[in-house]
């Protein structure tokens, strides 16, 4: 078989599959389905950014409502808490890769570091999810010590949150080693097989 | 405005829509993955198309986003199937092969399982030069030089015909 022959008989397979289309009904579907991925997306963002915002205000409200200066300085810094997760998820989304119209090398050195930022994310966010939960928490539910009837809820919810933490934690740790590294090692054998 | 980017787009896919979607099968377990990545290259070319910069070739850069969403859809395929495009206007028939002898079909068969069994690096490649194009717009769609492409085209050109050659 001679080289060229390659490329005749990759084209001839035009006639094994037939590409039919009907012009007016794909132009509104295509704008209807990028409509819905942008909708799907913004709503996504928009859950974000309401969970954090209730989380900020609930936080805010206990602030003036408590009757503990310890759960009221906790809160305060549980406001803090919540606007730096809120910081580091929307600088992540910074670089996340959307042009598409890169080269194929430029796309997959962007997505390499959209990876590898979202792995460094997840492996610090003990040090800025995790571990801060447990003085803000310790915080925040030592004013209510002072009631004797609350102490048994206190220890129990104090229990469940490190039982949440430590889940958390396992669960990220899991992402990184089954989702994002398997990722990483394609892109860079990719990379690696375009360039050798 | 609306109306020229919907004639610029027709345009690229009725000249490119074959093409891509041997690009697509060339990244797709099977048909009808193939066609789902072929609809998910279709709106993702219509949504970048106001980028568009019409002082280069619509073909060149209709290529450089079917592979980019390629890259992509098969990274995350399986996680995000709810949403998943499905484009109804749209018909992709296997027609089969009556119109081609045996010889071809066999033929297209094994090179289409030759590709299949190169590395992902060397796939993106040759399912450029299969279609035809020239080093440099493989270059400018990889972001290679055009040396580099010439090399690698000539391993691969090499590997798929023992590979076929194997087969027969």
């Amino acid at each position: 078989m001679i080289e060229d022959e390659l490329i005749k008989i990759w084209q001839s397979s035009n006639s094994q599959e037939r590409i039919k289309f009907d012009k007016s009904k794909l132009m509104l579907e295509l704008q209807s389905s990028l409509g819905r991925l942008h909708r799907w997306w913004n709503y996504l963002e928009l859950i974000e950014m309401i969970s954090a915002i209730i989380g900020i205000l609930s936080f805010g409200c206990i602030v003036y409502v408590a009757p503990f200066v310890a759960t009221k300085i906790a809160s305060v810094l549980a406001i803090v808490f919540f606007i730096n997760i809120l910081i580091q998820l929307l600088g992540i989304k910074k670089i996340k890769p959307s042009d598409l119209e890169e080269n194929y090398i430029e796309y997959l050195k962007k997505t390499r570091l959209y990876l590898e930022a979202q792995k460094r994310l997840l492996k610090t966010s003990v040090y800025w999810v995790i571990l801060p939960v447990f003085p803000i928490m310790l915080l925040f539910l030592i004013g209510f010590w002072e009631i004797p009837e609350k102490r048994y809820l206190i220890v129990i919810i104090y229990l469940i949150t490190i039982a949440m933490c430590i889940y958390g934690y396992l669960l990220n740790k899991k992402r990184v080693k089954k989702e994002i590294n398997p990722r990483i090692d394609k892109v860079d054998e990719l990379i690696k097989e375009l360039r050798e | 405005m609306r109306k020229k980017r919907e004639t610029i787009f027709l345009k690229a896919l009725e000249e490119n829509q074959n093409k891509i979607f041997r690009i697509c099968s060339v990244y797709s377990k099977d048909s009808e993955d193939a066609k789902d990545l072929f609809q998910e290259v279709l709106v993702n070319i219509w949504g970048a198309l106001p980028k568009f910069k019409s002082n280069s070739s619509i073909n060149t850069w209709v290529f450089k986003i079917a592979l980019n969403v390629c890259l992509r859809f098969k990274s995350k395929h399986t996680k995000n199937q709810n949403i998943l495009i499905r484009l109804d206007s749209l018909t992709i028939a296997n027609i089969g092969s009556e119109e081609k002898s045996d010889v071809e079909n066999e033929k297209l068969n094994n090179l289409r399982t030759c590709v299949k069994t190169l590395n992902e690096g060397d796939k993106a490649i040759v399912a450029l030069y299969l279609e035809g194009l020239a080093y440099r717009e493989i270059s400018h769609i990889l972001g290679l030089s055009e040396n580099h492409i010439a090399v690698k085209v000539k391993r691969i050109k090499l590997k798929l015909l023992n590979c076929i050659n194997e087969l027969l």
